[in-house]
């Protein structure tokens, strides 16, 4: 039954999800070349560090979109049919959605492997300076953790709470976001700001989005 | 044996222009049900009631024994489902189509499903949403009759489609139903297409059930009588009356339910005469059952 639910969301997502894996592993070289220019020079640490700082939010960026992407394919299929066949199978609704989160879930790790090589690749072009770390394990470690709590996070509004309330929770985060833009303009610090530091700050649900994602560390 | 389907006051409402009201019915168990009624009148609404896919607001739903919604997967184990409009996925081809379904079914029969996918001329890569009408009827059908269910659930399975695949959808149905002696619950406002296969028959109208019957009785018991000096009241009729509309000022024209030749000594009794009895076809029956319902419903309002 897994096999059957993995494989048609395997189907569903494979040309977002091949798209996505491609960035990931493209991600850490590109970056690297688009801030630095070259691979072969010794780089001080300190410009080494923040390049790959930079890649951290890109990849935080990317983990949210490979989170996204996965529902939203499995979700539209049953969408398209109002859910009419997935609720005339003999499995609890429970247990259906139970399948379709886990069949995403395992697609998960396709972007972090790709991310992962994409990281060895990287490291083995440039010279780190002796000072810094190389972490590609954790790094894939931390993709893969925010990329399920995007995943899993778009998941419960979708599959739990409906339509509705996913597209609710959605123009309310734009609102949310676009008056934390207005009040940064006018230079205003707001309890908003506060709000935001709880949500991305330990223990805060999102904290993996708002802490370093370097692959080049001391 | 309990009944195939168990429905007993059954209530729903979709806003102020639709409703379910004091909804009960009865399928016996290895019956073939035609559930008749004209476009907007709940049969859709009461098939998803019946399969859980829509929680009703008060009554209880039994379907092969198991309490809808509540135990709705259990009932469902056994039950084919063929829904009006084209349910599975878009992006599967039929073979992926009936691998995906065959997961979920434990007693189903990939000998049968491969069987019928070359009787109906479907191609194993064909994608779904490539089908046409009738294909996807098909595959549909394929996909209920081989997981081997105890009851179907046909919701207008042969609307839309061409005489000819109509015909092998239903010679498919009947074998099946004559091979594992499975019940039938088939939608339709194809009046005659369930006259030649149906021993029982449900009536919906305005999302109530306004009759449910035998099919012998249905074909039989509606007639259409020429009553000579035709009593103003009709109290202690032993028929229901369904209409009457003036011939002349002597003689009207009556259209009765549950009518038994015996029944003329009532209309002696209160001074007429029936002077000709008519049988009604299958199709003229429904429309004076619907004419006689709304009639009824005017007049309680």
């Amino acid at each position: 039954m897994f096999r059957q639910v993995l494989y048609t969301q395997l189907k569903w997502s494979r040309l977002a999800l091949a798209l996505l894996s491609v960035l990931a592993f493209l991600m850490p070289a590109g970056l690297w070349r688009a801030v630095q220019g070259s691979y072969g020079r010794l780089y001080p640490a300190l410009e080494v560090v923040s390049a790959f700082s930079m890649l951290g939010y890109a990849l935080a960026l990317l983990a949210f979109f490979v989170g996204f992407i996965l529902v939203a394919t499995g979700w539209q299929a049953d969408a398209t049919t109002r859910h009419v066949y997935a609720l005339s199978l003999p499995i609890p609704w429970s247990r259906y959605v139970a399948l379709r989160f886990g069949a995403g879930a395992v697609l998960l790790a396709v972007p972090t492997v790709a991310l992962f090589l994409g990281s060895l690749l990287v490291l083995s072009l440039i010279t780190i300076p002796d000072s810094l770390q190389a972490y590609p394990v954790t790094l894939a470690a931390r993709f893969l953790l925010g990329s399920f709590v995007a995943y899993a996070g778009v998941f419960a509004l979708q599959y739990i709470s409906g339509k509705r309330a996913a597209h609710l929770l959605l123009v309310a985060l734009l609102a949310f976001t676009l008056t934390l833009v207005v009040l940064e303009l006018l230079g205003q610090e707001a309890r908003l700001f506060a709000v935001l530091r709880a949500l991305l700050q330990p223990p805060g649900p999102l904290a993996v989005f708002g802490a370093e994602w370097s692959l080049i560390d001391v | 044996m309990t009944d195939a389907i168990r429905i007993r006051n059954l209530a729903w409402r979709a806003g102020r222009e639709f409703a379910i009201r004091d909804l009960s019915m009865t399928v016996p168990t290895g019956a073939i049900y035609g559930f008749l009624g004209p476009n907007g009148s709940g049969k859709t609404t009461t098939i998803r009631l019946a399969l859980g896919m829509l929680v009703p607001a008060d009554g209880t739903i039994e379907v092969l024994g198991h309490s809808v919604p509540r135990f709705v997967h259990r009932a469902l184990a056994g039950t084919g489902y063929v829904p009006e409009r084209l349910h599975l996925y878009q992006s599967l081809t039929v073979d992926e189509s009936i691998r995906y379904h065959r997961a979920f079914h434990a007693q189903f029969d990939a000998a049968e499903a491969e069987r019928l996918r070359k009787r109906f001329g479907l191609r194993e890569d064909q994608l779904v949403q490539r089908l046409s009408k009738g294909e996807a009827g098909k595959l549909m059908m394929l996909l209920a009759l081989s997981q081997r269910a105890e009851l179907l659930v046909l919701d207008e399975p042969t609307d839309g489609l061409d005489p000819v695949i109509r015909r092998e959808v239903l010679g498919a149905l009947v074998e099946y139903v004559d091979a594992k002696r499975a019940t039938v619950f088939i939608s339709s406002h194809l009046v005659h297409e369930q006259e030649r296969i149906c021993d029982w028959v449900g009536v919906m109208d305005g999302g109530r059930l306004i009759a449910e019957l035998p099919m012998q009785e249905f074909r039989s018991g509606i007639k259409r009588l020429r009553v000579a000096q035709p009593p103003a009241a009709r109290d202690a009729a032993p028929f229901a009356l369904l209409s009457r509309a003036a011939l002349t000022s002597q003689a009207e024209e009556w259209v009765v339910r549950g009518w038994q030749p015996e029944m003329r000594e009532w209309f002696q009794r209160v001074g007429a005469d029936v002077r000709e009895i008519q049988d009604l076809d299958l199709e003229e029956s429904f429309v004076e059952l619907l004419r006689g319902a709304r009639t009824t419903s005017m007049e309680d309002r």
